[in-house]
């Protein structure tokens, strides 16, 4: 079964998907995902951190204030347990969605 | 360079955070913003440009501090709710729940043998009497980590809360689950979940 909330399911996959390897800070989770998506998703400050901190409350992400070698302070988020575990689920529930479209709606991988 | 912090507090207006976690989440976004602008400007935007760029991030500063306000301090109420009701509850179940086992470890000897044999009515009394004491210390913690009356007094009753309902479910698992006609007298064994004192007499010793 897939959810309805596609778009906010679409936003926090990518999130969790760029901090799997490494804790980055707000700015640069934006830069990856629209780097890795080519400019297709884009984040702005209003759409990012207030799911951001929604993830943090839920546990999915841990939040920590660090110095950067230049001194400049940044808030880095780490993917918590919680959040890595939800990550399988919801990689597997979008390869659901994107097979359901292509039988659908005729689309073939690009 | 603008001052982002200033830029952001004047957009969004007043915040209904606390001083620091607005002070934090002011500094974050500002952090954002520099890095956004500084970008635009190694991309050969000129310091306008750049800082409406920076600016059009969000097009109702006004709703974003309303919404991450809402969010912020749903976060803070979790955060109080852990402080002030189930830390406090907890630690004073457990305190509570050594204090009744250290006559048994210690094999306070007043007419009991063995660890497994039931203690004795002494050992039940004097945990039974000291019990405010545990709820006494579990409203005073819950007070202070700002607990409210209500928060204040379901810690300080915690324990009592607690070991009831682990009754209720042993009573309930012995009568339904096992058929256990000695637990499964519940009628019988009403009296003693309110009273716990008045089988005291009735016991062996």
């Amino acid at each position: 079964m897939i959810r309805t909330d596609l778009k906010r399911g679409t936003a926090e996959l990518a999130i969790l998907s760029v901090l799997e390897n490494e804790p980055l800070h707000g700015y640069e989770i934006a830069r990856q995902i629209e780097e890795q998506s080519k400019g297709a998703l884009q984040f702005t400050l209003a759409a990012l951190y207030p799911m951001l901190y929604r993830m943090e409350n839920r546990g999915w992400l841990n939040g920590t204030w660090e110095t950067a070698a230049n001194g400049r302070r940044r808030r880095c988020y780490r993917l918590m347990p919680r959040g890595r575990k939800m990550l399988q689920p919801m990689r597997e529930e979008w390869a659901d969605l994107f097979r359901a479209m292509r039988r659908v709606a005729k689309v073939s991988h690009a | 360079m603008p001052d982002w912090s200033r830029l952001i507090s004047e957009r969004m207006g007043v915040l209904a955070l606390s001083g620091a976690v607005r002070d934090e989440v002011v500094a974050e976004l500002a952090t954002h913003l520099e890095e956004l602008y500084q970008a635009c400007r190694a991309r050969g935007a000129s310091e306008s440009q750049a800082i409406e760029i920076a600016l059009s991030q969000a097009t109702d500063w006004q709703e974003l501090g309303r919404e991450i306000s809402d969010i912020k301090n749903e976060e803070a109420r979790t955060n109080d709710r852990s402080k002030q009701l189930w830390l406090p509850g907890l630690m004073t179940l457990t305190a509570s729940m050594v204090w009744l086992m250290m006559p048994q470890r210690v094999n306070w000897n007043l007419g009991s043998s063995s660890f497994h044999e039931s203690p004795p009515l002494m050992a039940y009394l004097m945990w039974l009497i000291t019990h405010p004491v545990f709820g006494a210390a579990g409203a005073y913690l819950s007070r202070r980590n700002g607990g409210t009356l209500i928060a204040r007094l379901a810690a300080g009753i915690f324990p009592s809360i607690a070991l009831l309902g682990l009754l209720i479910f042993i009573t309930f698992t012995g009568f339904f689950v096992e058929r256990n006609p000695s637990s499964g007298s519940i009628p019988h064994s009403l009296p003693s979940w309110f009273f716990p004192g008045q089988s005291f007499p009735r016991s062996r010793c």
